[in-house]
């Protein structure tokens, strides 16, 4: 890793003091140009010097969450820069996608083993979405459900025996189709007699038996068919369009 | 009852022909003999019972018999007998006819023209049908026709109408007569001959004519044994030949005749007594008072002309007292009378004949035809003055039903305008007050739910600003935990690196930094939090807990789901404690039951009341708790140890700690605790206990009003009254006439009969004059003396009509008569006489009183047609009343108890709308115009209030349903704010200790390095734990992000720099945004401050707040936003902000303070309203 130059924006003292520390020991490449303990005075220091690293706290005394603001205007001005965002917003997970947004280069949760040589390293190599260990197991905790549901959808698919029919029948009625509606579709060859019988199979299959002597209505059983991800709430399109 | 009849009548069955025959024979011997035909008549009276015409018959042969014997009550009972006893038209109208007669005798001549009529009426009734009528009632019919007409021509010739005697007498057919009645035949020969009929231009021929009609009706009798006949034309021939003038010529006319009647071959000079005589004779022989008396006179007569003045005068002296019963025919008395007074001033005998003529004049005064209209005509004037009362009084008492009717007419009208009607809308009224009071109440209650939501508004508020002050907490909390990490880092390094002493020195160092700045946030926070420590946050009451339970059963979809079973046991329990964290306790307990009881399982939630507390329990059977577990259940650790097993999580630690905080508010709440019962596979009980609280009753009164009764009153009017009065005058000569005439007069009484004369003369002189005046060129003038045949002057102007005063005429006649009577100018005298008698009876007698007769009856019919008529009208006036008015009345009153009803609809405790359609179902278009009035407005009131009250239901429930979402935002926060405050204490509590206690391992260095390291990871566990416990916990209150203009945010003692910057708007919870400018408000100082706002990219508004009470270096201000217990407000206010931030996802949102050589400003960046 070359020599680079960093400047570090945090506004607690004591934390600049251990941010400060791990530069010294871990990241001796890294030379420290200034701390900014607030916007004015980063603005100060950016336009004083150039670097080519900037390690950026979102929270700033009372703007709680200006850094993602900091970091889009920084990264306007210089693309080039290298924005590093090291925050203690632990569980705020919209700030991280906004700062992404932003422009930010990578992401370090002040969580866990904090800002790591290696981190930092993949950063001033250009690589982009660069995250510690916290939230990348947040990230890839996400992933899964994700593709789980997809592997349920196919389960359920083969489990509760749907076919291409019962899959059209249940996007349309989560659609607000009505089977007037649904009939007239052009991969629908059936009438409203067969639909309803059909709708009443679905609900044989997707609830059993014992309902709880709850009736079940097409709402209840389109519901149903979302948490058994039969259909994909993300993936709900008409086939007209 | 036919049959009944036809019996009787085959039972009772006569001899009609017999009767017929006997009245046939008793009629044959009329003018024959009188006794044979009483009786025929009699024993056909007899015979005839059952038998009506035939006894009608009868009795009016009889009365003819009672009439010749001038028995005339006898006659006059038997034919009125007939009146009544049959109705056959022929003898009826005979009957009529001898009643007319009987009229005539006695001079009765209104009943003559009433029986005149009633004959005419029979007539007419005849003709109808007179082809039907038997032989023998056809003989009758022509007996009563010329019956009819002979007695009608009889009775007018001796009321001087000669004109209309004669046209009644022209009416028989002598031919058909002959034919068929010779009797009548007779009769007719015989009036026709008396009765001066034929009219010729000599009287000489007049005299020949009727001497021939005698003759024949003498020869005629003679021959057939008609004695009354024939002693009827020997009178009359008599008298015709009375006078020598006369006589000589008849007698050298008619010799054969003469001789044929002269059987006694008398000298011409005494053929008329001896006629006379002999008509006597045989009048006695067939028994006619009436006819032997008018003998007598005749003989009398002819007396006088042989000058034997004594037996004239003895003559009629004694038929006068012969017989009495001819003083009923006054007629026969006059004429006799006056005989007598000239038969007396013959022999001079001068106070006899005064006496007489008195008489004579007293019968003629008696029996003048107008008497008629003294009497009868006054009679029937009587009758129909009194139908005239009658009708007036009908008319009067048609008027006074009507007023009356119409005055309780205008009595109801009034009364039903001003009282029913009235009363009709006295319930509307009553009603409408009602009404009005309940939409008050209403509208108060809506005003009450109003104030209670401000109030629950104001609490919302409150409870925001609590919140808000517990996530500034938090994030301060939150702010730790880098420390924390930052200190295991360090730690990590320490035992991973063998790094230089001196290094490993620094890191010590800093660990102890780091664990005493944690110590200072600590610090910050138990100070933050004992400084609200004193406010007590939960609201203590007594409640039903049946309340609870209601809300809580509303889950039970959730439970059917899973199909478990939901059973909540009713109570009556009433506890004291927080409400709503009660709740929330409750359903925390529910929600872990139903979490681990599989389906067709039961949950059962239960309150059992002991003496001190209320004991909630839940129930459930589900896989239940291992004992071990159940130790801890209400413990972090439970959470901390089986971090990835199904836990209870953090609803029991918030149960537990609001069981803990209820501890700590009061000595009340000792007996609270929450605790579990579980055996593994049976279930598990959770249950918390709760002081009891006392119940409270409330009472309502309400109050009534009544209404008014108004009465109403009437007038009357009367009306005036006019007459009218006429005058008269009187003309000159008729004056001048009147003094003489009555000189006259009392010249007579003093026996000067000269100078009586020449009174008499000139008066009849102006009479003349007078005539003369008016007439100029007329020619008839009265005179002193003239021809007996010829028509006098008076009579003349009488029938011309002409107007001069007839009494006056007949004064002077009847003075010159009496003049001429005392001087024996018997010329005179008859002259005189003779007018007088003439003019009286013509003035007297009426050709129209017939026809007068007849109309008086008319009318008078009329009249009685008219007042029966105006009866009917008057009785016809209550149907019509009915018809028209009361019909209408109680059409009226029926809808009128429609209304009523409408009315009781009304004022019933329905509700409004069953009320509607009950009225609605009453309610028809045939109510009357003012009740449809009433209807409508009842109807519409109702509409109105159905819309008002709807109206106001809306908004009640709309403003309950505000209320309600206040009331639960409220709640909600306020659980929130509790279970924030217990987690920020237990996380106080719990982890207060490790700081400090890693603080003192630090200064041991490596040697305690592996201990420092086992606490820090477990304080750091522990720490997040705790945390996130609440953090959890900030996701159930949703930030609120609206615009809000600028200038309701602002403290009244905020202004703007410029009016405008006040009407920007900016996005954010309102509550919060004034809370901000409060506290930023309290910070500045509490004074007036001008503040600056811009726009920064259209995004955001940057606001510049002076804070002149504030002195801070750059530093200083720098630090303001760290935390320290002074810094709480700053703290807040950055909460506030990074929530807007958070909410509006505007990440330049910040609150910063400047420093501009001392003086200080607080920029605030929000998000501006797109």
């Amino acid at each position: 890793m070359e020599k680079f130059k960093v400047i570090i924006v945090e506004d607690v003292p004591l934390e600049l003091k251990g941010t400060e520390g791990i530069f010294r020991n871990e990241i001796p490449e890294a030379k420290v140009i200034g701390t900014a303990e607030n916007e004015i005075a980063y603005w100060k220091l950016i336009k004083n010097e150039l670097p080519d690293l900037v390690l950026l706290d979102l929270g700033l005394g009372g703007s709680t969450t200006i850094g993602v603001e900091i970091c889009r205007q920084t990264k306007e001005m210089y693309p080039a820069l290298k924005v590093l965002i090291f925050t203690g917003e632990i569980i705020n997970e919209k700030l991280w996608v906004d700062v992404l947004d932003a422009g930010a280069d990578g992401i370090c949760l002040k969580s866990g083993e904090l800002l790591t040589r290696g981190d930092v390293a993949s950063v001033m190599a250009g690589k982009q979405l660069v995250f510690n260990q916290p939230i990348l197991e947040k990230i890839v905790s996400r992933f899964k459900q994700s593709v789980n549901s997809r592997l349920m959808h196919q389960e359920a698919m083969i489990n509760y025996e749907i076919d291409e029919y019962d899959e059209r029948f249940l996007r349309h009625l989560a659609l607000g189709y009505t089977k007037e509606q649904i009939t007239n579709l052009r991969g629908m060859p059936f009438g409203v007699k067969s639909l309803e019988k059909r709708q009443n199979e679905l609900v044989q299959k997707l609830f059993g038996e014992s309902r709880g002597g709850m009736n079940i209505n097409a709402t209840r059983l389109v519901v149903r068919a979302l948490e058994l991800r039969i259909i994909d709430i993300d993936n709900l399109h008409s086939d007209e369009e | 009852m036919f049959l009944i009849i036809s019996i009787l009548s085959a039972c009772s069955h006569v001899d009609t022909d017999k009767v017929d025959r006997l009245n046939a024979k008793a009629y044959f011997y009329h003018f024959k003999n009188i006794d044979s035909t009483y009786a025929y008549a009699k024993k056909a009276l007899a015979l005839s019972r059952g038998y009506d015409a035939g006894a009608a018959e009868a009795l009016n042969n009889l009365a003819f018999v009672d009439i010749v014997k001038m028995d005339y009550p006898g006659a006059a009972k038997k034919l009125n007998k007939i009146l009544s006893i049959t109705n056959n038209q022929v003898e009826l109208m005979i009957a009529d006819v001898q009643l007319m007669r009987l009229c005539q005798r006695k001079s009765n001549n209104k009943e003559f023209y009433d029986y005149y009529e009633l004959a005419l009426r029979h007539q007419r009734r005849i003709h109808e049908e007179e082809e039907r009528l038997s032989e023998h009632q056809a003989k009758r019919l022509l007996y009563a026709k010329s019956e009819f007409s002979i007695v009608t021509s009889v009775y007018y010739y001796y009321v001087g109408l000669g004109e209309s005697s004669h046209k009644a007498i022209e009416s028989i057919n002598p031919e058909v007569l002959l034919q068929g009645d010779t009797a009548q035949y007779l009769s007719y020969l015989y009036n026709v001959g008396a009765g001066g009929i034929p009219i010729k231009e000599h009287q000489d021929d007049v005299y020949q004519q009727e001497f021939d009609y005698l003759a024949r009706c003498y020869i005629m009798a003679r021959q057939l044994h008609y004695d009354y006949w024939e002693a009827n034309s020997l009178q009359a021939l008599s008298e015709h030949l009375i006078t020598p003038q006369s006589r000589d010529k008849l007698i050298k006319d008619n010799l054969p005749t003469i001789k044929y009647i002269n059987v006694d071959e008398m000298p011409d000079s005494l053929l008329a007594g001896n006629l006379a005589q002999r008509a006597t004779d045989l009048f006695r022989s067939y028994g006619d008072v009436y006819q032997i008396a008018s003998s007598y006179r005749t003989l009398a007569s002819c007396y006088w002309q042989i000058a034997d003045y004594n037996s004239a005068i003895a003559c009629l002296e004694n038929t006068l007292a012969e017989n009495k019963s001819i003083q009923q025919a006054p007629d026969l008395i006059a004429s006799i009378r006056e005989q007598l007074s000239v038969f007396y001033s013959a022999v001079n005998d001068k106070h006899s004949s005064d006496y007489n003529r008195n008489i004579y004049l007293d019968l003629q005064e008696r029996t003048r035809q107008d008497r008629y209209l003294e009497s009868h005509a006054g009679q029937l004037e009587a009758t129909s003055r009194q139908l005239n009362i009658m009708i007036v009084e009908v008319v009067l008492m048609i008027a006074f039903v009507l007023c009356l009717l119409l005055f309780f007419h205008y009595l109801r009208r009034r009364k039903s305008n001003e009282n029913s009607l009235e009363k009709l809308l006295q319930p509307l009224e009553e009603w409408r007050e009602r009404n009005a009071n309940d939409l008050q109440l209403m509208e108060e209650k809506c005003e009450e739910i109003q104030e209670e939501y401000y109030i629950s508004k104001a609490n919302v508020s409150k409870n925001k600003k609590r919140n808000i002050e517990k996530r500034a907490k938090l994030f301060l909390v939150s702010t730790i935990t880098p420390f924390i990490d930052r200190m295991l880092h360090e730690i990590t390094r320490l035992k991973s690196t063998t790094e230089a002493a001196q290094l490993r020195d620094e890191r010590y160092l800093y660990i102890s930094e780091l664990t005493s700045k944690i110590n200072d946030y600590n610090d910050v926070l138990t100070q933050w939090i004992q400084l609200h420590q004193g406010a007590l946050s939960m609201y203590i009451e007594s409640f039903p807990l049946q309340n609870i339970f209601d809300v809580v059963i509303k889950s039970k979809t959730s439970f059917l789901l899973k199909e478990i079973e939901l059973d909540i046991k009713p109570t009556s329990a009433v506890v004291k404690a927080d409400k709503v964290l009660t709740l929330f306790m409750l359903n925390t307990l529910a929600d872990n039951a139903r979490k681990f009881t599989d389906a067709g399982g039961k949950v059962t939630i239960v309150a059992k009341e002991e003496p001190n507390y209320v004991e909630i329990s839940v129930e459930d059977t589900g896989k239940g708790i291992a004992e071990a577990d159940l130790a801890h259940i209400f413990e972090h650790k439970a959470i901390v140890d089986y971090k990835n097993s199904e836990s209870h999580g953090f609803g029991l630690m918030n149960c537990q700690g609001i069981i803990n905080k209820y501890k700590k508010t009061s000595n009340l709440f000792s007996v609270c605790c929450l605790k579990a019962e579980s055996q593994v596979g049976k279930g598990s009980r959770f249950f918390f206990r709760l002081p009891k609280g006392i119940t409270r009753i409330l009472i309502l009164l309400f109050v009534i009003c009544n209404g008014f009764i108004t009465v109403a009153n009437a007038k009357s009017s009367t009306l005036p009254r006019s007459a009218t009065q006429a005058t008269n005058h009187r003309l000159q000569y008729l004056d001048l006439a009147n003094i003489y005439a009555d000189s006259a007069y009392y010249s007579n009484i003093k026996g000067n009969y000269e100078k009586t004369l020449s009174f008499a003369d000139t008066c009849r002189y102006y009479l003349n004059q007078y005539y003369l005046q008016l007439r100029p060129n007329g020619r008839y003038l009265m005179k002193r003396t003239g021809e007996l045949t010829a028509i006098p002057a008076e009579l003349q102007w009488l029938h011309d009509n002409f107007p001069t005063n007839y009494s006056i005429i007949l004064d002077i006649r009847n003075e010159s008569a009496v003049a001429a009577l005392a001087l024996h100018d018997w010329e005179l005298y008859k002259y005189n006489n003779n007018v007088y008698t003439l003019l009286f009876k013509e003035n007297s007698a009426d050709k129209t009183l017939g026809e007068y007769c007849r109309m008086m009856q008319r009318s008078e019919s009329n009249k009685s047609v008219a007042v029966i008529l105006l009866i009917v009208l008057l009785l016809s006036i209550f149907p019509l009343y009915y018809f028209m008015y009361y019909r209408h009345r109680f059409y009226f009153q029926f809808y009128m108890e429609r209304v009523k009803q409408m009315n009781e609809i009304l004022l019933s405790s329905d509700a409004p709308t069953i009320k509607k359609t009950a009225i609605n179902e009453i309610l028809s278009d045939k109510f009357p115009e003012e009740l449809k009035d009433i209807a409508t407005k009842i109807q519409q009131a109702l509409q109105q209030s159905i819309e008002s009250r709807e109206l106001s239901k809306t908004n009640i429930e709309l403003a309950e349903d505000e209320l309600r979402k206040m009331d639960f935002e409220d709640n909600k926060l306020h659980i929130s704010n509790n279970i924030l405050d217990n987690c920020l204490s237990t996380l106080k509590h719990e982890t207060m200790y490790y700081p400090s206690r890693i603080s003192q391992l630090v200064s041991g260095k490596d040697q305690e390095l592996q201990s420092i390291d086992e606490l820090a990871t477990y304080y750091k566990e522990l720490y997040t734990i705790l945390s996130m416990q609440a953090t959890r916990h900030l996701s159930s209150i949703k930030p609120i992000c609206q615009p809000v203009s600028v200038k309701n945010i602002l403290s009244r003692h905020i202004q703007t720099e410029s009016p405008e910057m006040a009407n920007y708007t900016i996005l954010g919870d309102e509550d919060l945004l004034i809370y901000l400018f409060e506290i930023i408000h309290k910070l500045s100082g509490n004074e007036n401050s001008l503040i600056h706002i811009e726009p920064i990219a259209n995004e955001y508004l940057l606001f510049k707040i002076p804070m002149p009470s504030l002195r801070l270096t750059d530093e200083e201000c720098l630090m303001l936003f760290s935390p320290s217990v002074e810094h709480i407000p700053y703290l807040i206010c950055r909460q506030i902000v990074r929530e807007n931030a958070d909410a509006t996802n505007h990440h330049r949102c910040g609150v910063t303070a400047i420093s501009n050589d001392g003086k200080v400003h607080i920029e605030i960046i929000l998000t501006r309203t797109k």
